[in-house]
């Protein structure tokens, strides 16, 4: 359950202060946390807590009122969407985005593409393309789903779908990686793949992860660290312990 | 990739088209070099609505500023290779400004836009007389040699401009092959899939539409540039949105998922027009067989092609959905079907 603490690790991304309001409501509330390397975290919180608010404000999806985002000691606050990956994070959505009528391969060459600064690249033959073929090849090891390589993804199902959309943010190569929900809407058999799979990732890259959900068993299995929101702000932070003595969680969770 | 049979299709092609010459008739050429433009003019819509997803309803400006460009250097005897390249660069400008305010919108906003920038283009054709010869257009337009220094390469004859014609126009389409199968025509079609999640990808997804539409307004420049000569004519009619449409008909005919289906589709338009044009006299003998028909209307005899290929357009259009190469294809795959697409 515990894992050693990793003596090497430092701080990957910084938030201070973060605040967003929209027309009068504060959807995020001077929010504050460090994610140290190789970590992965979880945002808890009841629905309208301001979770996807929270990811829309680090991805670039949203600028906020005001509060500052460091990645690695740099400022990610005002660039758009496409630079903040370019500088590393990737991140999920919480309804699946992929490309759906392009093949598993297609989706994930999108991502390596990307990756490897192919985007201006209007001469050489794709499938000839050796190092766009290796790292395809390797994502797909990666997650587990080679066999389903040249299948459309709109006709796979909701839990390879996931499985896709969390290939396509690996192969991006990102130093932190955003999940939104990853298991939801997933049978158990599933989603206890998308744990392993989570966890193998943390122990064979130097990725961090932040994750949000709302299933409190995959939470306490996976994130050594979890920070609650309510209502815009953090009540809570810290590790299970911690976090199940707060009285403040237990107040807004069982109303006790 | 290609397989063989794709292979064996583009060799016997080529080799047919370079040996037509010698065995049609002076008009049946002229017909070919008017598909081969209009092909590459409904390939380069094609970069933009069937790779990139954006419907543009105003893809004639740039085939009529290419057009006009080379036809105004033309008639004020600049070598003809040079008008060429002006008008293809022309085109480029106008759509790298043009397209840098549309691809800020896109489905029927982005439709919309670009059918309203090309009629500004038709407007100021029409009324710059003094440059264009406004409702005239510019006529006599004679490119009798490419003009090259050193070189002396006649175009009298039809087969000659023929030749020409399709060896640009190879070229070009080799061009498009490229770009479509190249990293950058992978991320046109994601880009057509989901445009946030590519966002969300790293991509500048912006400015990767802003360079297809560039690129698609430099082809349809190039269609535009040796139409004016083949014409000898470049009237505003090629500028007006009516004319935008074409291009979206022959690739909707043709299918505008496959790389080829817009060509299918540029042969199978004309082809239709051109028969229709000269045997429409049939489809009045029909009329008239029918009982009640008034029989003052085919006394008459109107010119009413258009309206006849209206008539076979929307059954063929309807039978072949997905164009007719997506429709011959699956019929392939039920007498071959061990082949797999590729």
């Amino acid at each position: 359950m515990k894992k050693s603490v990793n003596t090497s690790s430092h701080s990957v991304l910084k938030v201070s202060n973060l605040t967003k309001d929209f027309s009068g409501i504060r959807a995020v509330n001077q929010v504050s946390f460090e994610l140290s390397s190789g970590s992965i975290t979880a945002v808890i919180g009841p629905n309208g807590a301001g979770k996807t608010t929270l990811y829309n404000l680090l991805s670039g999806n949203l600028a906020p009122t005001s509060g500052s985002v460091k990645l690695e000691g740099k400022e990610i606050v005002g660039l758009t969407p496409d630079r903040i990956v370019q500088a590393g994070i990737g991140r999920s959505f919480q309804i699946t985005s992929v490309f759906p009528n392009l093949s598993v391969e297609q989706n994930i060459r999108v991502a390596v593409i990307s990756r490897q600064q192919k985007q201006f690249d209007f001469w050489n033959n794709l499938e000839s393309d050796r190092a766009l073929n290796e790292a395809i090849r390797e994502i797909l090891n990666l997650v587990g789903i080679e066999t389903l390589a040249k299948s459309p993804v709109s006709l796979l199902s909701h839990g390879d779908r996931s499985l896709v959309e969390l290939a396509i943010v690996l192969a991006l190569k990102p130093n932190l990686i955003l999940l939104d929900e990853p298991t939801a809407g997933m049978s158990r058999e599933e989603t206890q793949r998308i744990v392993q799979l989570i966890k193998h990732l943390q122990q064979s890259t130097d990725c961090t992860f932040l994750i949000t959900e709302h299933d409190l068993d995959v939470v306490f299995n996976l994130a050594e660290s979890i920070v609650v929101m309510h209502q815009g702000k953090i009540i809570a932070k810290g590790n299970y312990q911690e976090i199940s003595d707060s009285s403040e969680v237990r107040r807004v969770y069982l109303g006790t | 990739m290609f397989d063989r049979l794709h292979w064996i299709i583009i060799t016997i092609s080529i080799a047919g088209l370079f040996l037509l010459p010698v065995i049609l008739a002076p008009f049946d050429l002229l017909l070919l070099t008017e598909i081969l433009l209009m092909g590459l003019f409904a390939l380069s819509f094609n970069l933009l609505f069937g790779y990139t997803g954006l419907l543009s309803f105003g893809h004639a400006a740039y085939f009529a500023t290419g057009a006009y460009v080379c036809g105004y250097l033309v008639k004020h005897s600049v070598p003809f290779f040079l008008a060429i390249l002006a008008g293809v660069i022309a085109a480029l400008v106008l759509a790298a400004g043009l397209g840098y305010l549309s691809v800020r919108l896109d489905r029927i906003y982005f439709a919309m836009l670009t059918l309203a920038f090309s009629m500004m283009v038709y407007t100021i054709i029409f009324q710059w007389r003094d440059v264009t010869g406004g409702s005239d257009g510019i006529t006599g337009i004679f490119a009798t040699d490419l003009g090259i220094p050193g070189i002396s390469i006649k175009l009298q004859g039809f087969s000659a401009y023929y030749y020409l014609t399709l060896i640009l126009v190879a070229i070009a389409i080799y061009l498009l092959w490229r770009i479509t199968h190249s990293p950058f025509g992978e991320l046109l079609q994601a880009s057509r899939e989901n445009y946030q999640r590519l966002l969300f990808l790293g991509i500048d997804v912006r400015q990767l539409r802003w360079i297809a539409f560039i690129l698609a307004g430099g082809f349809a420049g190039l269609a535009g540039a040796l139409w004016s000569p083949f014409q000898r004519v470049a009237n505003p009619e090629i500028a007006h949105w009516t004319f935008s449409a074409t291009p979206v008909l022959m690739t909707v005919l043709g299918g505008y998922g496959r790389f080829a289906g817009p060509l299918v589709g540029a042969t199978l338009f004309i082809g239709l027009e051109h028969w229709l044009q000269s045997n429409q006299r049939y489809f009045w003998q029909w009329l008239a067989s029918l009982p009640l028909f008034p029989d003052t209307l085919v006394e008459r005899q109107l010119n009413l092609w258009h309206l006849f290929l209206g008539l076979l357009l929307i059954p063929l259009i309807l039978s072949f959905q997905g164009g007719l190469l997506a429709s011959i294809e699956k019929i392939g795959k039920y007498f071959f079907p061990q082949r797999s697409q590729s």
